[in-house]
């Protein structure tokens, strides 16, 4: 039996609401780096690794400029209160805008497959207060604009292109943004986030889910970015929040974990991804899903739990009615159990490891087998990871 | 702001008080509100800053409200302890004022100014029972309905008021306020409420007793007798219908039982309106109201716009409202002269001479009993109710010697001021300077506040040096030259001839061995320049569009495409000659200052501005980008202020600055100040008035040591940042909704991408350009292009840009807008409806890269200005497109067009 990747641990700090000119975010005066270090610390401290088997940071960041630059994930071990060794343990940022992080636990799968013995924090973190959507200077090669800018820029414009696409209407948008916050603050309350939320100058909760939301209140919002009058249908309320936060899992082999008695959280089955046109971008989780069930030699059908990346209403919607269409379909209530980024936030960096790291931690205490986590890229990609939680496996039989 | 005082306390939140307090801080005083009920004053202050640009927006500036602290009369009075100026607005009541006179004189310091805000009650009423310390410092201040924006402030002291402290008070209103401060006798209404509550209820009760239509009354009350555009009526419906029967009701009360007033006071209309709660505006009708269907919607006409009813005189009752046979109708000159007009009998002349007539007879009759002269009473006319004409300058207007025999022929005695006057006007001009008959029927000179300095005045007095049409120049005294504006109804707009009558100044001065020494731009027109005189370029541009046979209109098309070249380059090359000029230049504006005109003031040394300056790069809406070094200047400030490291900091601002020139115009000349129009050391005057004045100062205060400034360098990304910025522009696009309210649809997203062009530093820079264009080491750039197979290299950030890159860019922009039917279209739209076209959709919508691929680029000239003024050839074709445009003006105005 091959040698597979397994999860370790999972960490994150909470999710804040990041500045706007009115009302600064809580998280906002947190250093990038002081946003993920404590959370690193603290999968040191919990798994009580060796540091010297670390080998590695992979960390997901988008925009890697000014306090995110000069590679952060090397940044990351150097800083002061890291209890990593900074003569072992290495950092390589990876940039794959939302998809990073996901993307940083693929390579720690690919690195292990040929270096077993080695332990890898796969990890994400995102100021948007401190670097803005687009980063300080943003800019772009004239040439890479070309035909369609706005589909490949602007991420409210590919989620009006599929809420035309397949018909959802603002009400539907609204309803599930609601049914997102009402599923995040239920989990706060039942202590669901306990185990993985570091707290950070305070803050143990994501403050951008509310209890209150209600359609009624939704629909009061204007629409970002395309007119009422020209159809418009995504608001502030039904997409992803901006937020500050951080996230890390802990990753090595099998044969490594039950050498030096870790406890297996998840077990990696199969990556995924996709490249679609820039402007329909949201539904990247279709193919990259179905490439990484295939990878694991699974099914739809057999997939008990599903973290779907809520970049916007619209195209979680959309996603779900193409599997739909295709024979594929997803039962709402095996999806994103505790809600997701439309209440919690996206920091776009951190929001892979998160909803890998969430999931392993619903299949354990959901007692379910398979799980698999998804997200679309802005630019035109998605990516897919299958898991399985060891715990809910049958038992060999002899 | 005078500097004998610091702190200003207001007592009474009320419209008024917090409008005076917010003008307080305007000013730059500490200020203190307080109110009966503590939390008042800060809810009024609030309101004020969210207000919209106009009669509500009390500040100049969002930031001056910092310097309002608040509270309540109850337990917060220790707050006005410091205060060295303390205005009472309380209710208009004599015991609520009586009381917190007492409550003022308990708390205040022992010299503290104390005024009272009221507009009915006298001072001995006030003062009753209150020792005479306080009746020394006491007066009346009385500030009229926006205090920020109305200029007038009525100064009234009593018998036992100290002349210093008056004195003083007089200062602070008019330096630190920017008031006209009126000296008024303590008699009802004062002199503007009693002249222009009069007029008013003459009006009603003539047009009352002719049956006239309102809409006719305000077309004859209306700028063919000096009143403002919106005519007697509606006028009343701004200001309030309640505030008019107050106004009534005070003068009814308060004046002598044989005042005239009273047998022309017929309030019944007034007051059914009062208590039907029709209050003007304020409260969706007085005299005119919005048509509304049975859902309460408001009903639009053929043309889309929401149709009125208005009072029918006759019965009381709203009826449609209609147009007016006497809109914008020109009395005067239809007639031959306002005697002509009222001799020959007319609906318009039946109506408007009694009224007028009874005005001018009332006030004559009641002058010395109200002022203290003839001239304030037409100057507190002239800024309390924004007269063009007071009633003594409407009569020299008719003619007092005609005026005074139709008077005799009605019947009516002559009022003996006008017997005094014996047919001579009441102002003359007298060896260079003006003057006024006084009471005594003398000529005496017409007064002016300390320290004002009138251009007016100075061009009765002196010869100008030099100029033309458009233009001329003054000297301001101690070696200082004033540029004024004067082209066509005092919007200043800016041609060739401004530009020849500029580059003479700087080669006046050049040469005059140092007799003069600085300069100062500013006139007094309705505003400082509303921009390039598009008028002039929609003439040619039409003119080529007509020429028949296709061969002779491409000609036509090219030399106009040349002259417009031309015109750009000449602008730049003149406005930069005046910023490198070794003498200081400031800009010193009141009013609007919009694309050319703003473009000016960006090119001063250092402003010093009026109060009310609305200034931006408006060009977009034409659709065109600014072409006179607008764009230059702007990088420059915008570069200047960038908090990051990168270039697109700097860009973004001036792509948002120019792109929605609606959001970034100033409010206010504070206000200009904060959104980087005008430097951050820019001086601004409370008074208009003082402008002038305060300008030279700050010009002869940067002479000793002057140096022009240097040329920037740019740092601009080039085709990245155009497609960062394609990329903001292309989501507004996207986002769709109307175009009369979006901001962005498909030709702005024309006009934008060439914006960008020019912001951005352009594509790429060919060999022949870097000499020009690199501000580096030419021959090590060239050595660079010569490697390239395209014989370019790429603009980015890491290349630096001179002014005269982007200058050209600016002009290559503008050719290639220009080039465009919809910029044409703009153009004309513009210069015939005075409003900026904003088109539709087209029913099958582009996408951007499509509106982009459809641009024509077409490049200007290769030149670049050096900075000094235009000699030689260019000098000489100068002179002749100034010539070309002061004919064509000449000739417009002759076949009556402007």
């Amino acid at each position: 039996m091959t040698n597979r990747a397994v999860i370790i641990d999972y960490a994150r700090s909470a999710f804040a609401k990041a500045s706007t000119p009115k009302k600064p975010g809580r998280l906002s005066d947190v250093d990038p780096l002081d946003l993920i270090v404590p959370v690193i610390n603290t999968l040191v401290e919990r798994t009580n690794i060796d540091v010297k088997d670390v080998k590695k940071i992979l960390m997901g960041n988008v925009h890697q400029e000014a306090q995110q630059g000069l590679n952060i994930a090397r940044m990351a071990v150097l800083h002061e209160e890291c209890k990593l060794d900074n003569n072992v343990t290495g950092g390589t940022s990876i940039d794959r805008f939302c998809g990073s992080s996901l993307e940083a636990i693929a390579m720690a799968d690919a690195f292990l497959a040929r270096d077993p013995d080695d332990v890898y924090i796969c990890a994400g973190v995102q100021s948007m207060s401190i670097v803005p959507m687009s980063g300080l200077n943003p800019l772009i090669n004239a040439h890479v604009q070309g035909g369609n800018a706005a589909g490949f820029m602007n991420m409210g414009v590919t989620a009006e292109n599929l809420a035309e696409k397949y018909e959802i209407t603002r009400l539907e948008q609204d309803t599930f943004a609601v049914e997102s916050n009402k599923k995040t603050t239920a989990a706060h309350e039942k202590g669901h986030f306990k185990n993985e939320i570091v707290p950070i100058k305070g803050v143990d909760y994501d403050d951008g889910a509310r209890a209150d939301s209600s359609v009624e209140t939704l629909a009061k919002l204007r629409t970002a970015f395309k007119s009422v009058d020209d159809g418009g249908t995504v608001t502030a309320g039904n997409a992803s929040q901006v937020t500050d936060g951080a996230s890390a899992v802990m990753v090595t082999s099998e044969s490594f974990a039950a050498a030096n008695n870790l406890p297996v959280k998840a077990i990696i089955l199969g990556y995924g991804e996709a490249s679609l046109a820039p402007e329909i971008m949201g539904l990247g989780p279709v193919d990259a899903s179905k490439e990484a069930l295939k990878r694991a030699g699974l099914t739809m059908a057999d997939i008990d739990i599903v973290e779907l990346n809520e970049a916007f209403a619209a195209q979680s919607i959309a996603v779900m009615k193409e599997f739909e269409k295709q024979g594929h379909k997803i039962d709402p209530a095996k999806v994103n159990l505790d809600g997701g980024a439309i209440a919690m936030g996206h920091p776009l960096g951190a929001s892979g490891a998160r909803i890998v790291g969430h999931l392993s931690e619903v299949l354990q205490r959901e007692n379910k087998r398979y799980g698999l986590a998804t997200m679309c890229i802005g630019g035109g990609q998605g990516v897919a990871m299958v898991i399985e939680n060891p715990a809910a496996a049958p038992k060999p039989s002899v | 702001m005078t500097k004998n005082i610091k702190k200003v306390a207001v007592i009474g939140a009320g419209a008024m008080g917090s409008g005076i307090a917010a003008q307080a801080a305007n000013a730059g005083y500490e200020v203190v509100l307080l109110d009966l009920y503590p939390d008042s004053p800060q809810k009024a202050i609030d309101k004020m800053l969210k207000a919209k640009p106009g009669p509500d927006a009390g500040f100049m500036d969002a930031k001056n409200a910092k310097r309002i602290t608040t509270g309540g009369t109850e337990h917060d009075m220790e707050k006005i302890a410091d205060a060295d100026l303390i205005i009472e607005a309380v209710f208009e009541d004599l015991d609520v004022k009586q009381t917190t006179f007492k409550n003022i004189y308990k708390h205040a310091k022992a010299d503290a100014i104390i005024a009272s805000n009221t507009s009915t009650i006298q001072i001995e009423q006030l003062t009753d029972g209150m020792p005479d310390d306080f009746k020394a410092r006491f007066m009346n201040t009385h500030f009229f309905n926006p205090p920020r924006f109305m200029s007038l402030l009525e100064l009234i002291d009593g018998p036992q008021t100290d002349p210093a402290q008056f004195k003083l008070m007089q200062d602070i209103a008019d330096v630190g306020f920017g008031k006209k401060v009126i000296r008024c006798k303590d008699t009802p209404g004062f002199i503007a409420n009693r002249i222009g509550g009069y007029a008013i209820f003459r009006a009603i009760t003539e047009g009352t007793k002719q049956n006239m239509k309102i809409e006719d009354i305000d077309s004859i009350m209306s700028p063919a007798f000096g009143f403002t555009n919106m005519g007697l009526m509606k006028l009343s419906d701004f200001v309030g219908i309640d505030i008019m029967a107050h106004v009534g009701t005070n003068l009814e009360n308060g004046l002598a039982a044989d005042d005239h007033f009273h047998a022309i006071y017929e309030p019944a209309l007034v007051k059914q309106l009062v208590d039907n709660k029709q209050l003007g505006n304020k409260t969706g009708g007085g005299f005119y109201r919005p048509k509304l269907d049975d859902d309460g919607n408001k009903v639009k006409g053929d043309n889309g716009r929401p149709l009125k009813e208005v009072i029918d005189l006759s019965t009381g009752e709203y009826r449609d409202a209609g147009n007016s046979k006497y809109f914008k109708k020109n009395f005067k000159k239809d007639a031959g002269s306002y005697a002509k007009f009222f001799d020959k009998p007319s609906e318009a002349s039946d109506f408007a001479w009694p009224v007028l007539r009874d005005v001018i007879v009332y006030v004559m009759n009641n002058a010395e009993q109200m002022a203290y002269d003839v001239q304030s009473i037409d100057e507190a006319m002239q800024a309390g109710y924004n007269w063009k004409w007071g009633p003594f300058q409407l009569v020299d207007e008719f003619g007092v010697e005609w005026f005074t025999e139709r008077l005799k022929k009605d019947g009516i005695v002559v009022p003996d001021l006008l017997q005094k006057a014996n047919g001579r006007a009441f102002y003359r001009e007298h060896e260079g300077t003006k003057q006024v008959l006084d009471f005594a029927g003398e000529y005496s000179a017409f007064k002016r506040e300390d320290g004002v300095m009138k251009l007016e005045d100075i061009k009765r007095s002196k010869k100008r040096i030099i100029g033309n049409d458009s233009a001329s120049l003054w000297d301001l005294g101690d070696g200082v030259i004033g540029v004024e504006f004067h082209t066509v109804k005092g919007a200043n707009a800016i041609d060739p001839a401004v530009f020849e009558v500029l580059n003479d100044s700087i080669k006046l001065i050049n040469e005059s061995g140092g007799k003069y020494k600085a300069m100062v731009i500013y006139n007094e027109g309705n505003h400082f320049s509303v921009g390039a005189n598009l008028g002039l370029i929609d003439v040619f541009s039409k003119a080529a569009d007509i020429v028949p046979f296709g061969f002779l209109r491409n000609k036509a098309q090219a030399k106009l495409a040349n002259f417009v070249d031309d015109l750009v380059y000449t602008g730049q090359a003149v406005y930069k000659a005046l910023r490198e000029a070794p003498f200081p230049v400031i800009g010193a504006p009141n009013g609007m200052a919009l694309g050319g005109g703003c473009e000016v003031l960006l090119h001063c040394d250092s402003i010093q501005s009026g109060p009310e300056v609305y200034t931006g790069l408006v060009e977009a809406g034409v659709g065109i980008i600014p072409g006179w070094g607008g764009c230059a200047r702007h990088l420059e400030r915008s570069q200047d202020a960038a908090k990051m490291n990168g270039p697109m900091q700097a860009l973004s601002n001036s792509v948002l600055a120019i792109a929605q020139p609606m959001q970034a115009m100033s409010t206010s000349g504070q206000n200009a100040r904060s959104k980087l129009w005008f430097n951050k050391d820019a001086g601004v005057s409370m008074n208009k008035d003082r402008v002038l004045a305060d300008a030279k100062a700050r010009a002869l205060s940067m002479v000793d040591g002057y140096q022009p400034p240097v040329e920037p360098v740019y740092h601009l990304p080039g085709l990245s940042g155009q497609a960062s910025i394609n990329m903001q522009v292309d989501a507004m696009y996207l986002y769709g909704g109307d175009p009369k309210v979006a901001a962005v649809n498909h030709v702005d997203v024309g006009v934008m991408s060439c914006l960008g062009n020019a912001l951005s530093g352009g594509d790429y820079v060919t060999r022949d350009q870097v000499d020009s264009h690199i501000a580096g080491d030419s021959a090590a750039y060239k050595a660079l292009i010569d490697e390239r197979a395209d014989g370019r290299i790429e603009v980015n950030n890491a290349l630096p840009l001179t002014e005269a890159r982007i200058l050209q860019l600016e002009r290559d922009n503008f050719m290639t807008l220009f080039n465009r039917k919809s910029t044409r279209d703009r153009m004309a739209y513009m210069v015939a409806k005075n409003k900026p076209l904003r088109e539709a959709y087209p029913e099958d919508r582009p996408s951007p890269a499509q509106i982009r691929d459809e641009i024509e680029r077409k490049t200007a000239k290769q030149r670049s200005p050096d900075g000094n003024p235009l000699s030689g050839e260019e000098e000489t074709r100068l002179k002749s497109m100034s010539k070309l445009s002061l004919r064509t003006m000449w000739g417009l105005k002759k076949l009556g067009l402007i």
